[in-house]
């Protein structure tokens, strides 16, 4: 059942990843204090791991071409176990989705608007999200390419502004952590930013694909918004150094620094603004595939039914998931890892293999006719 | 709180009750059933009422098996 009838080109496809993984460079505090100056490698490492889980994605995606993540649990583990994956998944967005409304609404109070009460900031921000998903998926990727070239425009222009403050000792010692310290830190990099790309194979089906297949796309996603993400991290240490971990947003710090000009300082405000585009669009991704799950659970007629639904309900739900900022961190650097790794990795694997050792969908239909 | 709640509530309601109308009967309970939950979940929220989270119970059963990092120093 396809509720969407909109499509999208792979180019877009690939900004939209790369938009949702540059929009994670504020969650570099979870891994930050673990490996210090050392941080660098971490997100490299990242992006080295995240490669083998987008294969698995890609591989789901050659193998039911046409199909969302709900239809492909459906096909392969039938229709009462699918229900189940499904709904453990429908979960997983809705919780990612509500993390990162609740980030957004905290950045903007942090920095900018500072009395103003949170749930009226994220209130406004699932308004204007709605509005973006009850238009289809051509509207929330339309400006996907503009963001992402900005995000890419602000971090090579601020890495510029504070090369003055570039101390390339900042980046020693080196390997002066534990080793639990790095395989912690490399497995928060690969699960929080870049194994949430998961979430795309709910918008592959409406991807335009051309002769060069999704993989190209899928990979120069993952490469920009990586490369991103490094850019920060490394920028940041070269500039603040082993105190990168005292802050809950070291670029924030790090740009607070920067001076063009006598009287032209204070481009954090440029990096906040971007940094908001990005979450915004990171959120509405989320939204958007959260609400497309739902609808396509209950192969409901239409996604506009369930748009605000899915909005109060994470509106609500970001009121009480983590009583405070110090323990959502706390609990990221602690156990989401873990629980986010079976949506990753473990449910997208187990579907793949258990798809292999099935017959294909055509050649059993072909078998039975045969018989 | 309660406020944002309630906007949401008549927001939700106006514009679900046009399209409701031209869905079939079985996407009206369905949605129904979600709008009631949701409705229930805000204004217990609303109250103050301290609902069980998910995310927690998750977290805990994560740390319960032994899987968790342990805390930084």
């Amino acid at each position: 059942m396809k509720t969407e009838t909109g499509r999208i080109s792979s180019l877009q496809y690939m900004f939209c990843i790369a938009c949702f993984i540059q929009s994670s460079a504020l969650l570099s505090s979870f891994f930050v204090p673990l490996t210090k100056q050392d941080s660098w490698m971490s997100v490299l490492a990242g992006i080295l791991l995240a490669s083998p889980l987008l294969m698995i994605y890609l591989g789901l995606m050659r193998r039911f071409p046409g199909k969302t993540l709900i239809e492909i649990n459906e096909a392969v583990f039938g229709r009462v176990f699918g229900f189940v994956v499904s709904l453990l998944y429908i979960w997983f967005m809705m919780s990612l989705f509500t993390l990162n409304l609740l980030d957004i609404g905290q950045l903007v109070k942090k920095t900018i608007m500072v009395d103003t009460p949170l749930i009226a900031l994220i209130s406004l921000c699932i308004l204007v999200c709605a509005y973006a998903v009850y238009h289809g998926i051509r509207v929330v990727a339309r400006y996907s390419f503009v963001f992402a070239l900005l995000a890419v425009f602000v971090v090579i222009t601020s890495t510029l502004f504070t090369l003055n403050f570039w101390r390339f000792e900042n980046f020693l010692p080196m390997f002066d952590q534990s080793v639990m310290h790095y395989v912690q830190s490399m497995h928060l990099a690969t699960t929080i930013p870049f194994g949430e790309v998961v979430v795309f194979l709910m918008i592959a089906p409406y991807v335009q694909r051309n002769k060069k297949g999704l993989a190209r796309y899928a990979f120069g996603g993952l490469l920009i918004g990586g490369m991103t993400v490094l850019g920060v991290v490394v920028r940041d240490t070269a500039v603040l150094g082993n105190v990168l971990s005292f802050f809950s947003i070291p670029p924030f710090e790090t740009q607070r620094m920067a001076v063009l000009a006598e009287g032209l300082n204070r481009l954090e405000i440029l990096y906040i603004i971007i940094l908001i585009v990005l979450l915004f669009f990171k959120v509405l991704i989320l939204y958007y595939v959260s609400v497309m799950a739902v609808t396509q659970l209950f192969k409901l007629g239409s996604h506009r039914l369930v748009i605000p639904l899915a909005g109060a309900l994470c509106v609500a739900y970001a009121t009480f998931i983590y009583p405070s900022e110090i323990a959502h961190v706390i609990a990221a650097r602690g156990e989401t890892a873990q629980l986010w790794t079976v949506f990753q990795l473990c449910l997208p694997l187990f579907t793949l293999i258990v798809s292999a050792a099935r017959k294909p969908p055509k050649k059993q239909s072909k078998s039975a006719e045969a018989a | 709180m309660v406020y944002v709640f309630m906007v949401f509530a008549l927001i939700a309601f106006f514009y679900l009750l046009p399209l409701l109308k031209k869905s079939p009967k079985r996407d009206r309970i369905i949605v129904a059933a979600i709008f009631v939950f949701v409705l229930a979940v805000c204004a217990l929220t609303a109250q103050g009422v301290e609902l069980p989270n998910p995310l927690k119970t998750a977290e805990d059963i994560v740390k319960a098996i032994g899987l968790s990092y342990p805390p930084l120093k």
